[in-house]
């Protein structure tokens, strides 16, 4: 007892050096103006696809920080906040605060537009057949699954990019009579770009530049890393076959430097619509009030120089399903990518 | 298989138990091998990820070391490991964005790993009471899993220093032992994770996605820092009583501040409380 009651007494004493130590900054997670203040501070020094987003950071600044003041509560702060940061309208920018949906800045991703238009049961039931196999997971939208269309085409949907991707060279190694290959990055949420770099160097015969990126690395606007050039290696014998890489508006993220990566290679096309346009890294962090958020710290530019942040990768082949197509049980991207497999 | 191996162990420890509290009187056994586990406290804030304080306990915490204590001499070999679970107070939840389920944030973990190489010379001796003075080879990792509601992040420090340490023992009449001792980096190669967290080097470096290579290109890719830089101060306060002959319990106080100026400011205090086992031999 005499113990336990000497070890309350050290884990209670040891509270006490959190003042001593960090001292509370004048209330300020109750401030609502320092918690802006803060948030836009934080932009201001780390997020860097401004000039491509067309954005004017300092005039937001003027437009919702007079919308506050010291007695605004947290309704009031939640408010501006996510109407200023909607104006950036950018994928990796999220805000996260408590009993709250997650808020995204981007448009498509808030509202949700065209989300049901990719349908992974229709694709599984209809065109696989019930033949697949799934990643591990918790999410269903998050689990990757692969089969076989017609017996003659592989197909995978990569939910996101990560250690499933090395399914490439597995199925190139068990289906080397494929007539093709359909990668569909639809909804892919992305996740760590090298994973796929790695598989992508099984389809490649040759080393290829793909995207170069630079990250910010200090608080003024210009303090950017080098350009750091990123590569596809050559591994086994390539895949001469097409290979059609499917989009769409929720493709975002690591998913996009994978069409990245993907498009330069010579018997790749892309079907779809555009990207999401998100395709910088993203940091997290979190405010003194703890609420958490995400800020894109990169540029990026493809391996032709082009810049797609904010306007996303355009598709060779521009084709979207509809609401009734699906009802319909019919999805005319995958039919499409399989029509044009099919054609060499 | 396992069964037997694990009944075999358990008799053998059983026997060198016995063994230990056994009539052995021999003076002079100078080495020693130490188990540790404490109560471990942390507080931390880490500019780089936050700006909260994150505090918790590192429940899952052990330490082994090999000490040689002699009349003119301390070595002592450490390598010790915590897993902490942290918080910063507040337990978050929020709806998840595709269907509205309501989500709890998960709370962070923080591991640390040490190694450290110990030798000091006596260099004042006055009845029961004496000073060593020598250095720390103090190599530690912290690997940081933050969860911030909807998001994880990874992050990082090593600090591989040469530190100048100093000891201050007392020998009590029961052959008991207090001591004190105290060490501080003058220069350290110091790890961490980059200013913006997730940059194309730091991308690159754990692109083999495997732990051990991971780990040394992103230890080797620090920077020598000076005391103005890097401070982790680390000042112990020992108590240690034999039981046997050859046992020993101790119970360690350990207060470690640590400051991280670049690439953004990071503080943090550990406050450890360990309990020792010793075989001496």
């Amino acid at each position: 007892m005499k113990n336990l009651i000497i070890s309350l007494v050290f884990i209670f004493s040891l509270s006490a050096c959190e003042p001593m130590f960090f001292p509370p900054k004048n209330q300020r997670e109750k401030d609502a103006k320092a918690i802006f203040d803060e948030l836009w501070q934080e932009f201001n020094v780390f997020y860097a696809p401004f000039e491509e987003r067309e954005i004017n950071w300092s005039n937001l600044y003027q437009q919702y920080q007079a919308q506050l003041n010291e007695n605004s509560n947290e309704e009031a702060l939640y408010s501006v906040l996510t109407a200023m940061l909607a104006k950036l309208d950018d994928g990796h920018v999220q805000l996260n605060a408590p009993r709250r949906e997650v808020f995204y800045a981007n448009r498509i991703y808030r509202e949700k537009i065209d989300y049901n238009l990719f349908n992974r049961n229709l694709i599984q039931s209809k065109y696989l057949k019930n033949q697949f196999e799934e990643s591990a997971g918790t999410e269903a939208i998050e689990k990757s699954f692969k089969g076989l269309i017609d017996n003659e085409i592989v197909y995978i949907h990569f939910a996101k990019v990560a250690d499933e991707w090395q399914w490439i060279a597995e199925l190139k190694a068990q289906h080397p009579q494929a007539k093709g290959l359909v990668l569909d990055l639809r909804h892919n949420v992305g996740g760590d770009f090298t994973y796929a770099l790695a598989a992508i160097a099984h389809l490649n015969t040759q080393k290829r530049f793909v995207f170069k990126s630079r990250t910010k690395n200090g608080p003024n606007q210009n303090d950017f890393t080098d350009w750091y050039n990123w590569y596809v290696e050559s591994k086994g014998n390539g895949f001469e076959r097409p290979i059609i890489v499917l989009i769409d508006r929720f493709t975002i993220s690591a998913g996009e430097r994978a069409v990245m990566a993907l498009k330069t290679l010579p018997n790749v096309k892309l079907i779809g619509v555009s990207t999401n346009g998100a395709i910088s890294t993203m940091m997290p962090r979190q405010l003194s009030n703890g609420w958490n958020y995400s800020i894109p710290t990169q540029d990026v530019l493809d391996a032709e120089g082009n810049v797609w942040e904010g306007k996303g990768i355009p598709p060779q082949i521009v084709l979207q399903n509809t609401l009734t197509d699906i009802e319909q049980n019919k999805d005319l991207v995958l039919e499409k990518a399989i029509a044009e497999i099919q054609k060499n | 298989m396992k069964r037997f191996t694990f009944k075999t162990l358990l008799l053998g420890g059983f026997c060198f138990f016995c063994l230990a509290l056994g009539n052995n009187f021999a003076q002079d056994r100078p080495n020693a091998l130490r188990l540790s586990y404490g109560l471990q406290h942390q507080l931390r804030q880490d500019q780089l990820f936050s700006p909260l304080v994150y505090k918790g306990l590192a429940i899952p915490n052990l330490a082994l070391a090999y000490q040689r204590f002699n009349e003119s001499s301390i070595h002592q070999a450490e390598i010790g490991f915590s897993l902490y679970n942290m918080r910063n107070g507040k337990e978050f939840e929020y709806l998840d964005w595709l269907n509205l389920t309501p989500k709890k944030g998960l709370s962070s973990s923080f591991i640390d790993i040490k190694l450290n190489y110990t030798f000091l010379k006596k260099i004042f001796t006055a009845n029961d009471f004496s000073i060593y003075l020598g250095a720390k080879s103090s190599n530690e990792i912290e690997a940081f899993f933050y969860e911030f509601g909807r998001f994880s992040t990874f992050g990082y420090t090593g600090i591989f220093s040469l530190n100048p340490a100093i000891q201050f023992n007392y020998q009590m009449p029961n052959d008991d032992r207090l001591f004190l001792a105290l060490d501080v980096p003058v220069v350290a190669w110091v790890a961490r994770s980059p200013y913006a967290v997730n940059d194309d080097d730091f991308i690159e470096r754990q692109s083999s996605h495997k732990t051990l290579p991971t780990l040394a290109r992103l230890m080797a890719d620090g920077k020598l820092q000076t005391l103005n830089q890097v401070k982790n101060i680390r000042l112990q306060a020992a108590y240690q009583r034999f039981i046997s002959e050859r046992l020993s319990l101790e119970a360690l106080y350990e207060f470690n501040y640590q400051y991280l100026k670049q690439p953004r400011p990071s503080e943090s205090i550990k406050n450890n409380l360990f309990l020792t086992l010793s075989f001496h031999f």
